[in-house]
């Protein structure tokens, strides 16, 4: 706008007030008073001066509908502040740069949703935790894992139905220092699969559904391998535990 | 008119959620700002809608109201004007005024009487416009007080388009220029 006559510009932010400028050219003079501090200052100062025009306009009393109408549409009544409506309690535009509860509603408070958003990231966390780490209510199969010589270890539990895998891997011996214990599918056919490194507590993983088909009819096995799993994406090391997966009834 | 300073205090309370201080000022204020609105859109049920929206749009931008820079009706009235200019773009305009108002909408182009016993700023106001020559007053008053445009002031007053304009135009300066003064 630097470019353009500032006496124009104050002619054209009269008229704006006045009224005179109209339509599409109103708009466009709106749009440039958004985006022009100096312009906007000038609209101020004509505002200033013809907003007194207002106090000789003739009073008529409107109809009670229209305060009812507003009343209606601010939420009700309750004109005492803190006895704020619900309405203005939740979403209560602020007053002040930094709103709280005594001047803005809830909606517009910023340590409110502060804590929503920790309350909520906490849930958030339980549920992962209840849904991944939690055993499934009802295995379909389960796999009783023996060691080399023959001793029941531990025993996995598998819903197949919902394409879950549950294990106890605090019942395992800890694997030596350097190196992690890697849990491993089976199939009938082809090579094994790694489901994972073992954590040491309680395991719950979802498993996609050709390791649900190939678990149906295979086995599980638990292998010794260099710290952070195998290295080539097969068993590199001992088969420590393994066993056939069978119906569960 | 109420004391302008109470308006003030009136908004602030309401820019801080005092819905009952919005109250009062609606009281205090929309009979004046409705027979504005009448005076621009000439119908009643519009003339109530433009109130309506005014005190909604009061209570949200409350806040934005600045004592220094004017008062609080001005204010109050910058927003119905708009919102009448709003509701003419979009219904079209040239209704006759409801015959319900014809007696009390005056015709205010001789010259607003009514600022002489307003606040300061209106007596300063009127004091400028009674320096201005007959016509280009009219003009102006009746692009305020019914929201003509130029087009409409010049057919209303049988005056060539350019003469109105330039009337107006050179109105507003000389406003400007006694206001400072």
């Amino acid at each position: 706008m630097t470019e353009r006559d500032p006496e124009m510009l104050d002619d054209m932010a009269a008229e704006y007030v006045l009224g005179t400028l109209r339509g599409p050219a109103r708009q466009r003079f709106e749009r440039l008073i958004a985006g022009d501090a100096e312009l906007a200052r000038r609209v101020e100062a004509w505002a200033g001066r013809l907003g007194p025009l207002a106090e000789a306009a003739p009073a008529i009393d409107p109809p009670a509908r229209v305060w009812a109408a507003i009343e209606r549409r601010l939420g009700a009544a309750a004109p005492q502040r803190g006895r704020r409506r619900l309405i203005q309690f939740l979403f209560g535009r602020p007053t002040e740069a930094v709103p709280s509860l005594a001047t803005a509603g809830l909606w517009y408070c910023v340590s409110f949703w502060r804590q929503v958003g920790i309350a909520g990231a906490a849930i958030a966390l339980l549920l992962f935790v209840y849904l991944f780490v939690a055993p499934p209510s009802v295995p379909t199969h389960m796999a009783l894992l023996a060691d080399a010589a023959n001793q029941p270890v531990v025993m996995v539990s598998l819903d197949l139905h919902h394409d879950r895998l549950t294990l106890d891997a605090a019942r395992l011996p800890a694997a030596e220092a350097g190196k992690s214990l890697e849990l491993w599918i089976l199939p009938p056919q082809g090579n094994p699969r790694s489901l994972g490194v073992l954590p040491a507590g309680q395991l719950s993983l979802p498993i996609d559904q050709q390791a649900a088909a190939d678990l149906a009819h295979g086995a599980l096995a638990v292998s010794l391998e260099p710290a952070g799993g195998s290295p080539t994406g097969l068993p590199t090391g001992p088969v420590l535990y393994s066993g056939p997966v069978l119906p569960a009834s | 008119m109420s004391d302008a300073a109470l308006l003030a205090s009136f908004l602030a309370a309401a820019a801080k959620g005092d819905r009952g201080a919005l109250e009062r000022l609606y009281r205090a204020t929309a009979p004046q700002l409705f027979g504005l609105a009448i005076g621009i859109v000439r119908r009643r049920d519009l003339a109530e809608e433009a109130l309506q929206e005014t005190f909604m749009a009061v209570w949200r931008h409350a806040g934005r109201f600045d004592p220094a820079r004017g008062t609080a009706l001005g204010w109050m009235a910058r927003i119905l004007r708009n919102e009448c200019f709003d509701l003419l773009a979009a219904r079209g305009r040239e209704t006759p005024l409801d015959p319900e108002f014809a007696e009390r909408v005056a015709d205010l182009s001789d010259g607003p009487e009514a600022l002489a016993e307003g606040g300061e700023d209106a007596v300063r106001l009127k004091r400028c416009l009674d320096q201005l020559e007959a016509q280009p007053r009219a003009s102006l008053l009746l692009a305020y007080y019914e929201g003509l445009t130029f087009d409409q002031v010049a057919t209303r007053l049988g005056t060539p388009l350019g003469t109105v304009k330039s009337w107006i135009r050179r109105s507003l300066v000389r406003l400007k220029g006694c206001l400072e003064s």
